[in-house]
């Protein structure tokens, strides 16, 4: 459904990605490799951040490397971000406005006129079942700052998912939750993949790629050094090498 | 000939002002408002030093760059510092209020009217080929690429030349790298306020100072550095001398009363054809 | 959906028809005119760069437009006043569309610059094209607007009319502000890489943004031509440019009523104090720099952060 095929981009001097080339199908896959890698850089070019200097993008039959940021959503891909990006200014509930409304194609007209009630009970149906999913409806009505952070890290992965998106792509899920925490995105990303949303993620936690993801993909260098299942990868002597190092992280 | 001439001395000015806008950009990553008042400045206060209190010229311009070096600290030190919610937008504006309260100031102080500012040097015409220059046009051209000439010295060789240089590239890093990012904005505040001081200083003989200038400079200096690529050293210094020169072309074949209008719409169509200007270089998005 | 305020939109209503009745005295009603005719500026300029912040220095020029088309194509060629309003529109609008569509797709302030650089072209313009716009003198003997037969031909007609203008305005408004739209463009003020990451089109949406608002205000321009009868450079220069600017910050940005707020207040004060224009300058740009170092909500802010505590306690 993502085939990326042959992807390369340079800043400058840097070769940040060298002829990247993987797919990926159903379920939940992971990108794995060390810091300055390119795996976000790679997240950037699969969402129209960036443009490669060469190579492909193909998802769900469609070439997608030149479309904007913007179209890429509507074609059904959405994401989280690494450092978070949530809107300051409104409430968290209102920050998953974000997420859904574009999807929706609302009139202007309408909008301005109040004429789409039908679509605003639409809306708030998905908000209501989107928060019951990531168990975040007690903090709807704060604002981003007075939250805490593993709440804030569930209303970005709830305002991702609320589209309804084919694929969503996960930027480091797990940094910065404590083991509890990570226990539960762990069940809701394993129910989001259970509805048939397909995902890729990168994240540095090897036991949470581990306990999910049926396939992996090892960037080193902005090249692709492994592919397979975590078990395939495990043993595999350049990611070893790399970066996992001997013992499980 | 005549217009290459006038045109690389008004050209000279833009290109001080477009560096000044170019080191502020790259530290802060803003848009200065007040840098065309940083040259109204410049040149009202070589008016009061040399013509109010008789000074000689060394002490003016010792005392008005002084000053004006002051201006710089205190804009970055004060008024960007303690802006409560520092975004982007509101840093602007603080520069965009500031360089009101300055056009205020100096209305205030030096009146509405024109104030001329004795010449540096003894007035002669040069004959040159197919026109002529005057020794006051010499002296901001000279002033102009020594200055260039410096600052590039400064920037590619001494230890904060390339601090500021790395502030450009990554504040994160820097930061971790020891340097001290808060010294490096406020100096950036600092030499642009000079520059800015400098070019009223050396065309107020020429042109003479009026309180309102300070917009057109500003306008025209940046039109300079985006013609440049925003951010370019060498790219203001000459998309300045460039912009004077089409400038002067323009005023030389067509109405007076709209040469001004030339260096804007030249900054739309730049932005139109290549918004990276002509010596931008590709810049990695950071995320 | 976000419940109107009902409260203000009758506030409103109530100031405006009560003035009517009460205030006989021309020039406050006059007063009043330019505050609602400030207002409709301010306001555009706050969709612009309150909601969606996108800064423009060069509201003035818009405004001249619409004042200028009208007074030329009324005075020169006797056109029809409605048609005059329209081009106006048009007029204001394309070349918003020139302005903008190089500068909206870069990121950073450009738009500022360019902005404010034709603001200032314009006004050579307006003084240089003597022959059609009367030069810094001014152009005289635009003819009263009328509508469906009725002349719009004193003072009080004419406010009875900006009156209505300005009502379904602020109505418009209200609406926008509890509409979904209104949260995309705050949405693109924080964080254009979030939006674009959530299917907005961001720098299409700016320049619709910029556009609309461009015609609004030159629509404005031209109902104010037809209520002066005479316009001059004076009127649409740098320095109006920069009023509205600081109406809509210092009344309140990205809030409904910073608009009104701070053309209201900015209007008046000048009246109440004698020469104010030596100061002027250093008071607003004062006035402009601590609220936004400090009260980046502007007076609407603070009304909202007291009018919280007091009902909270």
């Amino acid at each position: 459904m993502l085939s990326l095929r042959d992807i390369s981009i340079s800043f400058g001097g840097l070769k940040a990605l060298t002829d990247v080339t993987f797919s990926i199908d159903d379920g939940i896959n992971a990108l794995i490799g060390p810091n300055g890698a390119g795996k976000t850089t790679l997240f950037n070019v699969i969402s129209g951040f960036l443009k490669p200097d060469n190579g492909t993008v193909v998802f769900n039959n469609k070439d997608i490397t030149f479309r904007e940021p913007y179209e890429i959503f509507s074609m059904g891909i959405s994401r989280t971000f690494q450092n978070l990006n949530l809107i300051k200014d409104v409430t968290l509930r209102e920050n998953l406005y974000l997420g859904v409304f574009e999807k929706e194609k609302p009139s202007f007209l309408k909008d301005i006129l109040r004429l789409n009630k039908r679509l605003w009970e639409k809306v708030n149906k998905k908000i209501e079942d989107v928060m019951d999913l990531t168990n975040v409806s007690k903090w709807q009505h704060l604002k981003p700052d007075s939250a805490p952070y593993g709440v804030l890290k569930n209303f970005e992965l709830a305002r991702a998912l609320i589209s309804n998106p084919d694929l969503i792509l996960l930027d480091e899920p797990a940094a910065g939750l404590n083991n509890a925490e990570k226990e539960n995105l762990g069940l809701i990303i394993d129910k989001i993949a259970g509805m048939g949303i397909r995902i890729l993620m990168v994240e540095h936690d090897m036991s949470f790629v581990s306990s999910l993801a049926k396939y992996v993909v090892c960037l080193n260098f902005g090249k692709v050094i492994a592919m397979g299942t975590y078990t395939e990868i495990r043993q595999n002597k350049e990611v070893i090498k790399a970066y996992l190092g001997d013992t499980d992280a | 000939m005549q217009f290459l001439y006038s045109g690389i001395t008004s050209g000279s000015i833009y290109a001080l002002v477009a560096i000044g806008f170019n080191i502020i950009y790259n530290t802060t990553g803003l848009i200065n408002f007040a840098q065309g008042e940083f040259v109204v400045l410049g040149g009202m206060l070589m008016y009061t030093t040399l013509t109010m209190f008789g000074l000689n010229i060394f002490s003016a311009f010792l005392i008005t760059f002084i000053l004006m070096f002051l201006v710089g600290i205190l804009f970055e030190r004060v008024f960007l510092r303690y802006v409560r919610l520092k975004t982007e937008i509101n840093l602007i504006t603080v520069t965009i209020a500031l360089a009101i309260i300055l056009r205020g100031i100096a209305m205030m102080i030096w009146g509405r009217d024109s104030l001329a500012v004795p010449s540096y040097v003894e007035e002669k015409t040069v004959l040159l080929v197919g026109g002529s220059i005057t020794s006051q046009s010499l002296v901001v051209i000279v002033v102009c690429f020594f200055t260039a000439i410096v600052l590039s010295t400064f920037f590619k060789y001494t230890k904060y030349g390339k601090a500021f240089r790395a502030c450009h590239d990554d504040q994160v890093a820097s930061t971790i790298c020891g340097i001290d990012v808060n010294l490096i904005r406020m100096l950036s505040f600092a030499i642009a306020s000079f520059l800015g001081a400098l070019a009223g200083a050396i065309v107020a003989p020429i042109t003479f100072v009026t309180y309102t200038d300070g917009v057109m400079s500003g306008l025209k200096g940046f039109s300079a550095a985006i013609l440049g690529g925003l951010g370019s050293f060498w790219g203001g210094l000459f998309g300045g001398f460039l912009l004077g020169v089409i400038e002067g072309f323009f005023a030389f074949i067509l109405p007076s009363g709209f040469k001004d209008a030339f260096a804007f719409i030249i900054l739309l169509l730049i932005l139109f054809v290549k918004p990276s200007g002509l010596f931008g270089k590709k810049k990695a998005v950071r995320v | 959906m976000k419940k109107l305020n009902l409260f203000y939109l009758s506030f409103l209503a109530i100031v405006i028809v009560l003035f009517y009745i009460f205030v006989d005295n021309q020039f406050y009603k006059s007063i009043l005119i330019y505050i609602m005719i400030n207002a409709i500026n301010a306001s555009m300029l706050n969709i612009l760069f309150g909601y969606t912040g996108v800064i423009s220095l060069g509201q003035a020029a818009f405004y001249g437009i619409g004042a200028y088309t009208t007074g030329i194509l009324t005075v020169h060629f006797g056109c029809n006043p409605l048609l005059t309003i329209l081009i106006g529109i048009l007029i204001a609008s394309f070349v918003a569309f020139l302005v903008g569509y190089p500068t909206l797709k870069l990121h950073g302030h450009y738009l500022a610059m360019a902005t404010l650089g034709f603001g200032m072209i314009l006004y050579i313009f307006f003084n240089e094209f003597s022959n059609y716009t009367g030069g810094p003198s001014g152009l005289v003997g635009i003819p009263k607007l009328s509508l469906f037969g009725f002349g719009l031909d004193n003072e009080d007609k004419f406010y009875v009319f900006i009156s209505i203008y300005f009502f379904i305005f602020s109505i418009l408004l209200e609406l926008f502000d509890k509409s979904y739209m209104s949260y995309k463009l705050k949405f693109i003020k924080e964080s254009e890489f979030a939006s674009k990451s959530f299917g907005v089109n961001v720098s299409r949406v700016k320049l619709i943004v910029f556009v609309l608002v461009a015609a609004v205000t030159s629509l404005t321009g031209s109902i104010f031509a037809f209520y002066s009868g005479f316009i001059s450079p004076v009127s649409f220069n740098l320095k109006y440019s920069i009023d509205i600017f600081i109406m809509a910050t210092v009344g309140g940005l990205g809030s409904i009523v910073g608009g009104t707020l701070g053309a209201t207040m900015l209007t008046a004060f000048p009246e109440l104090i004698t020469n104010f224009e030596d100061y002027e300058m250093i008071i607003y740009g004062t006035l402009l720099l601590i609220i936004i170092m400090f009260f980046p909500q502007g007076i609407a802010g603070i009304f909202k952060k007291f009018w919280g505590r007091y009902v909270k306690s």
